[in-house]
């Protein structure tokens, strides 16, 4: 039976990151997940916290309320959006918290009743197609790649994220995500740093010297591209990568890609077309010709 | 650091027990000083001055003033090592969300959060609508979004957000 | 009728665990009179106390002071050791418990196994050893280390090949005795005990619960348990300080404290007592491995609240260059490449640091044993909330079940000396119960008179060991006995397979009288664990225990000569004919027997000395408690509640009515004490009370001379009404004299008097006291805004609950560290608090209603004359100096005086009332005695070579040697003497001399050996 999920974009990828939604939609229907495209879904009220808890709940509350109403969970692509999702139907799995937000997401005609269940894309992948299947259909040989995992923050923690699925101090389903597709995933000791994506907006200096700490520490090591679960942190590390290579006086190179990116070579789809790899900065080229393809 | 010592007695007890009113700030008073959060932070790495222990520590002495003004308070990058890591189960994250709430209501927040907000209750997400992307949706053959927030304009409003103004760009 | 006393009470106690609780448990009964039943899990006893290195504060090698009380245990007539066996079942009640045992296969026979160790040696099957903690091996035949007692294999049956796959048996190949049996099933026993004490221990956090730490991912990340095994030169390692990746030697080492203690997020809340310390101790350790070892200590606060403790700390800093630094550890990053290590802190300078480390030791806390509740259902006992047993603060060593008692961890996280105390406590507390049975189940051996061999020509006989192949694999024993034949004065020699064997001791006991031998010389092991076994069988054939000599030609040759045969044998009769040459000059020793007076004195009636009345008093013995003011109480008569909520002022009125009630507790007040004399069994003191004049006989005395409030000159105490100490805060508290309205600030300073250059020690209670008295005005007025300033907060064990608690209520609490200590001053006729907060690293200024010194305890006035009067000594900080810091905290060297209470160091209600048990325990060995036996090997001092110049009584520990005034010569008290040779060494005229060890004896060894 092939799953099926209410697709929740967030605000960041549809518009600033495209590739990841392209990619993602691709892998999706090769491999037997079905998208639901619930177009009334708003922002996941993640920032709106910052000022109002009540309204950045009412925001995910929303959205959740969609999903129930038409019978599906969700799966989001952003990270934050998948933790602040999951977060507020943990908080609403109390009967008191879900009657004063019912209250008001009544005054839009909406009502929540606990149901919708919330899972990050790579999670999806992980445990719906599953890293058999994946090494199945993997028809490029990606052996000679060496990538680095990036999980982001949200993915793990708070606890309630990743409870049964992985451990944030020691997380797994990255890499082994990524062995699937042939691929080798590194160790490296900044594993766990966070990309510093949600202070950027308040100060773009402190991401940078978060940016270039993981950076620095991956310079030293055989490493081919990093992968990453999150637009948010692909905004840091790819899109940002050029300006803090300015700031710090380095010549940062470091290719990033999407997971479903990497997925997606993996089981033979169109670079372009199909994953949009042309649209990542800076250029995966030589990533590329590594695994004998050409954009 | 100031030079002037702090006179107890102006600061306010009650500011600790504003806090703790928040379910999920609750256990902010049981924080011990460790450092923990503080030695996990990513920001404070970069930043010093920027230190989760002593925002608790503020918190629990009753800095009000001090704490709601601080531009400090807006860093946090909500990676959840602190909450994650604490022994004593203080929520500091939630802890910080409260003060950042309380220091919107009183004309302190930065106006990158707000204006995202201004922004929600325009179109649905954080973003204008812009023809740079709307296109590239298009070339990518992407379905294009709805774009109207007016749905969560109407709930949101009915907490006041939309009231709350930013900081005064000094 | 009360069926209760009906009960013939059984005269035997099941004591269960093997650690160092449960061994001093059942010695302390064992020596009262009384059958154990010792069980234990594993396979021999020895416990944790077994695999660690040093212990701390005094670093003395942990196996070196167990070792003893494990071969005490082995062969203690009264003790019965049940070792690879758990507790199946519990009937019946006080006075009578049925008992049953399950006793796993060892698939040894324990009555033929010599422990030759030979099977463990032909084992093919190599398994990750618990002992080392899975770093070293064992066999699947094995005893859990070297010293085991008993030395008596188990097969690991999971780990078998027999088992397994039903090949091999090399180990019955090998074995001469034909002890190992492959049939042998479980077996049940029963048994019937008056009483049962719980020792079972602790078992530590599992670091992995901890993932942030890295342990198990990253090879460089150890647990303290294993790091002590990597410390021990019997350990995994060899005592050579190396890190598991790769060998190399770790410079820098970080211990990161409270893994899994203080710790919500992992379910262990409460604070493990002893990591503090055991951290100091592992520092200094290795350093002493490699001076340039540079150890880094990251703490939360610093516990370091024992005896001695902050001494220890302080040394460690001053001397050992142990560095201190208070931050948490977010989390540990390993280097891939070097598989080094990375450390986050904050400094307490403010900012943050990385460092790296070549090897990472976690101090895990001390959890409930994995079984305890298992354990609890089966005895029907209560537990707490973190599974340890559950106990009253007043009734520390009692169990929620009459008859059922608790010592060490099992009852919360505690060290050695605590643990030691509380087996004795609860020792006593089984006594009182028993005391009508004891000696019921116990017999005396019937031995022949001695033989008088004065004026006999030495006729020695030799027997020399295989000890399997132990020996003969590596020693031509044949040749040695030919070899002893040859040696003056040997009638007899003879080889044995296993000399310390059952037949064997009948044939030495056959020999000496078909021989007519009156000096026996055995050569085998080591006379630590087999003299007294040859003594004893030479004794049953009628000879002087002291007419014996061992000759170690195991331990000392062929064990480390395994490879030269000949020089093996040589040295091997070098060594017998030492032994044979001291033998020569061996005279019979005289043992005394001195008649004991069953009668306790107790001096101080505070809370440690009623309890241990009481407990003297519950086991039949008649006590005098001498208290120097005109009422029982002591301190406990400013107190009002604990802590925990316990009510105080009922305590002392229970007690002090049983103590009216007890016909055998005599109890004189506003006494004065003239004088003290004689030795155990037999003192004299002569008291004066209430006016009048009375001479005192008793075989015991404890020492409860108790502790005061120290009175403070800082912090403006004295000149400002408002300025209070905990006490005097308390009392205004009990009498509701308060008025809480306008108390609005309250500051208390903590380490007032304590900690400090006059008196660096820790007084303990303080914290504690301080969080209570703020909790109680904050229960009276929420709205107070209470300041609590403290260098360390020292709320060790479950006390840790209360701290949350105050840090809940909105309790504020501020540190100040050495040398920015709070100023008080005054403004306005209101007291005025300066300190600077370490966090903000700003100063802050408190307006104080009222200003409360939590002040230090220190020890009772007139400490110096009771001392001298005992002539027992006192320690640098005026407390009594007891006997030995770790194993006997409440003796003193001098045998007969016992210590407790404050008079021994700073403590809870809870705690002097264990320690005042424990005292009243050892003080009932003493009196359950008829008659004390000793001499032996003890000092003799030659009157006509005496000079009484007086240094053998300065040189002697024990006060065994006096001056004897008319005959201007001294004398020794062969009752205290232990034979330590101290005295024989620093006799200038060679007076005095150890018998067994004269110096003729010792000469004549080294003559036998040069010639």
């Amino acid at each position: 039976m092939m799953s099926r999920y209410a697709i929740f974009l967030g605000c960041t990828t549809p518009t600033r990151v495209p590739q990841y939604e392209l990619s993602t939609r691709w892998i999706c229907k090769r491999l037997g997940i079905e998208l639901i495209d619930i177009e009334d879904f708003v922002c996941c009220g993640s920032n709106q916290i910052n000022i109002s808890m009540e309204a950045g709940l009412l925001l995910s509350a929303m959205n959740l309320a969609y999903a129930e109403a038409r019978d599906l969970d969700i799966v989001a692509l952003c990270a934050a959006c998948a933790g602040v999702l999951t977060e507020a139907a943990e908080e609403l799995k109390t009967q008191a918290v879900r009657d004063r937000i019912n209250k008001q997401l009544s005054t839009i005609g909406l009502e929540y009743n606990g149901k919708t269940q919330v899972k990050h894309v790579s999670r999806v992948i992980y445990e719906d197609i599953g890293l058999d299947k994946i090494r199945k259909e993997a028809k490029r040989d990606l052996s000679r790649l060496q990538v680095a995992p990036h999980y982001g923050c949200h993915y793990l923690k708070p606890g309630c994220m990743s409870e049964g699925f992985d451990e944030p101090d020691n997380p797994k389903t990255l890499h082994e995500l990524i062995s699937a597709t042939g691929a080798s995933s590194i160790e490296y000791e900044t594993l766990d740093l966070c990309c510093g994506g949600k202070t950027f907006p308040n100060s773009q200096d402190l991401a940078h010297s978060l940016i270039a700490r993981k950076l620095d520490n991956l310079e030293g090591k055989e490493v081919d591209c990093m992968v990453l679960q999150c637009q948010t942190c692909y905004l840091m590390y790819a899109a940002q990568q050029k300006k803090v290579s300015e700031k710090f006086g380095k010549q940062y190179n470091m290719p990033v890609l999407l997971y479903p990116q990497l997925l997606g070579l993996a089981i033979g789809a169109d670079p372009v077309a199909d994953l949009g790899l042309n649209l990542n900065t800076p250029s995966v080229d030589k990533l590329l010709a590594k695994i004998g393809n050409d954009l | 650091m100031l030079d002037e010592p702090i006179r107890v007695s102006k600061l306010d007890p009650n500011f600790k027990l504003e806090v703790i009113a928040h379910e999920a700030a609750r256990d902010i008073t049981a924080c011990f000083s460790c450092g923990t959060c503080t030695a996990g932070c990513p920001i404070h790495e970069a930043y010093p001055e920027y230190d989760p222990r002593k925002m608790a520590r503020m918190v629990n002495l009753g800095m009000r003033e001090r704490v709601l003004s601080s531009p400090y308070i807006w860093y946090c990058a909500t990676c959840h090592n602190c909450e994650q890591r604490c022994p004593q189960n203080v929520k500091f994250f939630s802890v910080l969300n409260v003060l950042k709430n309380m220091a919107a209501k009183e004309g302190y927040a930065p106006p990158s959060w707000v204006n995202q907000t201004k922004q929600v209750m325009k179109t649905g997400i954080v973003f204008a609508t812009e023809e740079a992307w709307v296109k590239k949706r298009e070339e990518l053959s992407l379905r294009p979004l709805k774009g109207d927030g007016k749905e969560a304009a109407k709930l949101i409003q009915l907490t006041d957000v939309d009231k709350i103004e930013p900081r005064a760009q000094s | 009728m009360d069926t209760k006393s009906e009960i013939k009470k059984v005269g035997a106690v099941l004591v269960l665990g093997g650690g160092v609780g449960g061994i001093q448990a059942a010695l302390d009964l064992a020596e009262s009179g009384f059958l154990v039943y010792l069980v234990e899990s594993s396979p021999a006893i020895g416990g944790v106390m077994a695999q660690l290195d040093k212990t701390f504060p005094t670093n003395d090698c942990s196996m070196c002071i167990l070792s003893p009380k494990l071969v005490e245990c082995g062969r203690h007539r009264n003790i019965e050791l049940i070792t690879y066996s758990d507790l199946v079942d519990v009937e019946g009640e006080l006075g009578r418990f049925k008992v049953s045992v399950r006793k796993r296969a060892r698939s040894v026979n324990e009555a033929l196994c010599t422990g030759c160790g030979i099977c463990q040696e032909k084992c093919p099957w190599k398994v990750d050893s618990e002992f080392d903690v899975a770093m070293g091996k064992r066999k699947a035949i094995y005893v859990p280390y070297a010293q085991a007692v008993p030395n008596i294999p188990v097969i690991d049956r999971e780990h078998c090949v027999y088992f397994e796959k039903g090949t091999c048996r090399a180990c019955e190949k090998f074995c001469t005795a034909h002890a190992i049996d492959f049939e042998q099933e479980d077996e049940i026993v029963e048994l019937e005990v008056g009483s049962i004490i719980l020792a079972p221990g602790f078992d530590e956090f599992e670091a992995q619960l901890k993932p942030e730490y890295g342990y198990g991912r990253f090879p460089n990340v150890v647990t303290s348990i294993q790091f002590e095994r990597m410390l021990c030169a019997s350990g995994p390692f060899q005592g050579h300080l190396q890190r598991p990746s790769d060998g190399k030697e770790p410079k820098s080492i970080a211990f990161i404290q409270c893994v899994g203690s203080r710790d919500l997020s992992c379910g262990r809340p409460y604070c493990s007592s002893v990591c503090c310390t055991y951290a100091i101790k592992e520092a200094i350790i290795a350093r002493e491995h490699a001076g340039d070892v540079k150890p880094t200590i990251f703490y939360i606060d610093m516990r370091t609240y024992g005896k001695d403790f902050d001494k220890y700390l302080e040394r460690a800093k001053a001397e050992y260059g142990v560095r201190l630094v208070r931050s948490g550890v977010s989390e540990v990053q390993q280097d891939f490449e070097t598989e080094n290590l990375m450390i986050k802190y904050e400094s307490e300078d403010g900012g943050l640091f990385t460092e790296e480390f070549d090897l990472v030791v976690l101090s895990v806390g001390l959890g409930p044993p994995k079984q305890a509740v298992e354990l609890a259902n089966r005895l029907g006992i209560e537990l707490n909330e973190y599974d340890f047993a559950r106990t009253d603060p007043f009734k520390p060593t009692e169990t929620s079940r009459p008859g059922i008692f608790v010592c060490g961890a099992f009852s919360g996280p505690k060290d050695i000396p605590e643990t030691v105390t509380q087996a004795s406590g609860a020792v006593a507390c089984a006594e009182s119960m028993l005391s009508s049975a004891r000696g019921s189940l116990v017999t005396e051996r019937e031995l022949p008179p001695e033989i008088d061999v004065t004026g006999q020509e030495p006729r020695i006989g030799a027997f020399i060991c295989h000890c399997g192949i132990n020996i003969g694999g590596y020693v031509d024993v044949p040749q040695v006995v030919e070899y002893a034949k040859s040696l003056p004065g040997v009638v007899y020699a003879a080889d044995n397979l296993y000399t310390c064997s059952q037949d064997t001791q009948e044939q030495i006991k056959a020999m000496i009288k078909e021989h007519n031998l009156n000096r026996v010389v055995v050569a085998s092991c080591t006379p630590r664990t087999h003299e007294p076994l040859f003594q004893e069988t030479i004794r049953e054939a009628g000879l002087n225990r002291y007419l014996f000599e061992m000759a170690n030609i195991r331990d000392q040759c062929s064990w480390v000569h395994m490879n030269e045969k000949e020089a093996a044998t040589q040295k091997a009769k070098d060594l017998v004919s030492m032994a044979v040459a001291k033998a020569q000059l061996f005279k019979p020793l005289k043992e005394l027997t001195v008649g004991v007076v069953n009668k306790g004195l107790i001096i101080g009636g505070g809370i440690a000395g009623m309890t241990a009345a009481l407990e003297l008093a519950n086991q039949g013995f008649e006590c005098f408690l001498l208290e120097r003011k005109g009422e029982l109480g002591g301190n406990l008569r400013k107190v009002y509640h604990t802590l925990e909520g316990g009510d105080v002022q009922g305590l002392l009125e229970n007690t002090i009515q049983k103590i009216k009630e007890n016909e055998l507790i005599h109890v004189f007040t506003n006494v004065e004490i003239e004088g003290i004399d004689g030795f155990v069994g037999n003192f004299k003191t002569t008291v004066k009370s209430d006016g009048q004049e009375y001479t005192l006989e008793h075989g015991a005395i404890i020492v409860a001379s108790g502790g005061e409030e120290y009175k403070p000159t800082e912090y403006l105490y004295g000149q400002h009404d408002r300025a209070l100490t905990q006490l005097e805060l308390e009392q205004k508290l009990a009498a509701h004299s308060l008025k809480f309205e306008h108390l609005n600030n309250v500051v208390m300073i903590q380490c007032v008097g304590s900690r400090d250059g006059e008196r660096p020690y820790c007084s303990r209670i303080c914290c504690s006291q301080a969080i209570k008295n703020a909790l109680k005005i904050k229960e009276e007025n929420p709205e107070a805004n209470i300041y609590i300033l403290y260098r360390d907060i020292r709320t060790y064990g479950f006390k840790e609950e209360f701290y949350r608690k105050a840090r809940l209520k909105g309790i504020t609490f501020i540190r100040y560290d050495e040398g920015h200590e709070p100023q008080v001053s005054v403004e306005n006729g209101r007291l005025k608090v300066e300190v600077l907060d370490p966090i903000l690293m700003e100063r802050l200024v408190i307006d104080a209603d009222l200003l409360v010194l939590s002040v230090g305890v220190i020890p009772s006035s007139g400490r110096e004359e009771l001392s001298k009067m005992l002539k027992v000594p006192l320690n640098e900080d005026g407390f009594f100096l007891e006997a030995h810091v770790k194993l006997r905290p409440v003796e003193f060297a001098t045998d007969g005086i016992f210590l407790c209470g404050l008079a021994h160091s700073p403590k809870p209600i809870s705690e002097n009332i264990s320690q005042a048990q424990a005292a009243a325990a050892k003080a009932a060995i003493v009196l359950s005695k008829e008659s004390i036996v000793s001499g032996g090997y003890v000092a003799e001092i030659d009157k006509e070579k005496c000079s009484g110049c007086g240094l053998c009584i300065q040189a002697c520990y024990f006060g065994a040697i006096s001056y004897n005034e008319e005959l201007g010569v001294s004398e020794v008290n062969p009752v205290l003497c232990k034979g330590c040779g101290n005295c024989a060494v620093i006799c200038p005229s060679g007076a005095c001399q150890i018998q067994g060890f004269r110096d003729e004896q010792i000469l004549s060894q080294v003559g036998a050996y040069i010639t």
